[in-house]
């Protein structure tokens, strides 16, 4: 990390500390200039792109020295160094990405990380080089090569031809992986929740909390876990990720005869139809297999549709997706990030389901930097979520499963499945 | 007017004493004579069979997932069992009951698609040969220009913009296929137009709907019932390949597209999810090649006797 060590002074100022004696690719110092320039860039007018980290109502960066800011927000933002720590908030070299324009300077990064860029191959390859003026452990290998390559069953068999060194396996696959002489399975945990998504404006029985506990004790959950993920994942309650889950709550269990029970008495003793839509083609097993359980209770799905993201993403954004699947990462891990697809005021949100107790907490956990009103406040939206049935059903978090050639070592896959940390990795001599 | 019967009669059948039963008698040996022909009828007779009664049949509902049951191999093979002939799939759905359900809707996309196509192409070479000068220039152009495009890639492209689905998936398959009928209806009709007998109907006054429904048409029918049987073999193909793209009938429906885009991940870990409906779109397509074959040659009066 950059950062050495980060601290409230009061409830608009962060202030950090900056690691000393770094440098980027070009030679060029890093200091508190360059922190101010990253962390501002986004901000600025001009600014062509917005990222991830635009939403943080950040005011302005105060260089104190060459190795100390303060970064101020307009509002409290207690989750600051959370929300820096997401793609997004790379500290980028001023000189450098000044000089160039944002669509020259995306192809040719400039950063402080263990490795260069020297090539790129759109949807081929991207090669990197060691860094050798990094400061922090240095790999022992001289280049990293991404590879991409489109059809998993090519992908597997690289990996058992010892054509890569580590990829990303399917769990149908991972059997396989494990059998196969000199490559390892590694199993990640991961923040990514699987989750299936009612849009509550797709069919007025959805407005009932009834309808949606049925469809929670509909679906047998753990059967889901152990066919497509290999039993290596815990069923969800709801969708704040630990540590910050509420420990008092279970998850709703498989009761299908309750579950018809609650549609009757919803006033659905014969069901209703609706269409599915997978977002996550790794979410198209399971999805489909959710499909059959909620039909056997009567919510017939009488179509699973595969979307692309072209397709999906705009009507995403306008509401209007059927009942859905996806793969949802939660990178930064706090209970507001973690629950914000729920919020009505974020575009992400995809579900129009609204409580006002709920909205009223969510507006109090953002400005609340007390960390003990913060966990009740979050815990009460969690359970008031959980009572409600959802608007997020079936939860589990994706295991995160990888072929590791024997020649690799200390590689773990990113919880977070947004960034990879490959200055871990050493190649066994 | 007393003419024209005879006229008719003439040009679309070989002769008055030739009654239904006599011709069928015809065809029937005509096919058994030709072993190709007898074994791609028996095939298609299976798959229109399987096609019509199969969903009543099946041994299996086709969206019953037994999840402790997934990746069972065929029966004949170790670790197979009788219940599932075919094996599972991912799902624990029997592959065998999701392969007979899935020819019904292969052979319904793929009869749509040339009934729609070679309707649009019937038409369009029909008033391009017939009505000939601008029209028949600017209807030609535009075969031209669809014939330029490989018609897979106007498939990919449509199907992303119209959105997965059956009818969208019939219509693309049809508008690649149209401009194959049109050329070839044109053709013929450039041909018979030049008869004396179409002259003489002409001379008569027929107007020009009759001389189309009574002379023209029945000669240029022969020629598009042969591509029509060759289309049916592209439709398959192209319903396969679209839905293998994931741009065709939405994933939970089977079709053998599906079925093979769906196990084309899965090939390592359970390739017999892959074998059969390749295998069977093999055999249909083949089958209705070697049809389509057997039918150049039959309705060809020079090979005839």
């Amino acid at each position: 990390m950059l950062a050495t060590s980060w601290e409230p002074i009061d409830d608009l100022t962060w202030e950090l500390t900056l690691r000393e004696g770094v440098t980027f690719h070009n030679g060029a110092p890093f200091n508190a200039e360059a922190v101010k320039f990253s962390i501002e860039r986004p901000h600025h007018p001009d600014f062509e792109t917005g990222d991830k980290i635009i939403d943080v109502p950040i005011s302005h960066v105060d260089i104190i020295d060459d190795y100390t800011v303060h970064i101020v927000t307009h509002e409290p933002v207690p989750i600051l160094p959370q929300r820096l720590s997401r793609n997004g908030a790379f500290i980028l070299e001023p000189g450098h990405y000044s000089e160039l324009s944002q669509q020259e300077s995306s192809r040719m990064p400039v950063g402080t990380g263990p490795f260069k860029l020297v090539e790129w191959v759109r949807d081929q390859r991207i090669v990197m080089e060691r860094n050798e003026d990094y400061w922090g452990p240095m790999p022992n290998f001289d280049r990293l090569v991404y590879r991409v390559i489109p059809e998993p069953a090519t992908m597997l068999a690289e990996v058992l031809t010892g054509g890569v060194d580590i990829a990303p396996v399917s769990p149908s696959n991972a059997e396989d992986v494990r059998a196969a002489e000199g490559v390892d399975l590694i199993v990640g945990d991961s923040l990514v929740r699987a989750v299936l998504i009612v849009n509550v404006n797709l069919h007025e029985a959805f407005n009932d909390p009834r309808v949606l506990q049925a469809m929670q004790w509909a679906i047998d959950t753990q059967a889901l876990i152990d066919a497509f993920a290999l039993g290596e994942a815990e069923q969800a309650v709801t969708m704040v990720n630990p540590p910050n889950h509420n420990p008092n709550l279970e998850p709703y269990g498989y009761d299908p005869d309750k579950a018809r029970e609650l549609l009757a008495e919803a006033g659905y003793p014969d069901g209703f139809t609706v269409e599915l839509d997978v977002l996550h083609p790794d979410a198209f097993d399971w999805a489909e297999a959710a499909a059959f359980y909620l039909t056997e209770v009567g919510i017939n799905i009488s179509q699973v549709n595969m979307l692309s993201r072209p397709v999906w993403l705009p009507r995403n954004v306008e509401g209007t997706l059927n009942l859905h699947a996806h793969h949802w990462s939660a990178g930064e891990n706090t209970p507001e990030t973690d629950m914000w697809a729920t919020h009505p005021d974020r575009p992400s949100n995809s579900t129009n389901w609204f409580n006002q107790e709920w909205y009223d907490l969510y507006a109090e956990l953002v400005r609340t930097v007390d960390q003990d009103r913060r966990t009740e406040i979050n815990h009460r939206m969690q359970e008031i979520l959980h009572a409600e049935g959802g608007p997020w059903l079936t939860q589990f978090r994706v295991p995160l499963f990888r072929a590791i050639s024997d020649r690799v070592a200390h590689y773990y896959p990113h919880p977070s499945f947004l960034v990879e940390d490959f200055a871990q990795i050493r190649l066994v001599e | 007017m007393s003419t024209t019967p005879a006229l008719n009669e003439k040009s679309a059948s070989d002769g008055p004493a030739d009654t239904y039963r006599d011709s069928i008698r015809r065809v029937l040996r005509s096919i058994l004579r030709s072993g190709t022909a007898t074994i791609a009828c028996i095939i298609l007779l299976t798959i229109a069979f399987a096609a019509i009664f199969g969903p009543a049949l099946i041994p299996h509902p086709v969206n019953a997932l037994n999840l402790g049951a997934r990746f069972v191999p065929p029966s004949w093979s170790e670790g197979g069992t009788i219940t599932y002939l075919l094996g599972t799939d991912q799902q624990g759905r029997d592959a065998f009951s999701r392969l007979v359900v899935g020819a019904r809707m292969t052979l319904i996309v793929a009869l749509c698609a040339v009934l729609v196509g070679g309707s649009i192409g019937f038409l369009m070479g029909l008033i391009a040969g017939y009505v000939g000068g601008r029209t028949d220039a600017v209807i030609m152009r535009l075969v031209d220009l669809q014939l330029a495009f490989p018609s897979l890639f106007i498939g990919l492209v449509a199907m992303g913009l119209l959105g997965a689905g059956v009818v969208q998936l019939i219509l693309v398959i049809a508008i690649t296929q149209w401009a194959d009928y049109a050329r070839i209806v044109r053709g013929e009709v450039l041909k018979v137009r030049a008869t004396p007998y179409v002259d003489g109907a002409r001379a008569l006054g027929l107007s020009h709907f009759r001389i189309l429904r009574l002379y023209i048409t029945p000669n240029v029918m022969s020629s598009l019932v042969i591509v029509a049987t060759f289309s049916l073999a592209v439709a398959i193909y192209y319903e396969s390949a679209l839905s293998f793209f994931g741009l065709g009938v939405p994933p939970s429906i089977p079709t053998w597209g599906n079925m093979l885009s769906q196990a084309r991940d899965l090939m390592l870990r359970a390739p017999w999810l892959a074998v059969f409906p390749g295998v069977a779109i093999t055999l249909t397509v083949l089958s209705f090649n070697l049809l389509g074959d057997w039918l150049r040659d039959y309705l060809d009066v020079k090979l005839r006797n």
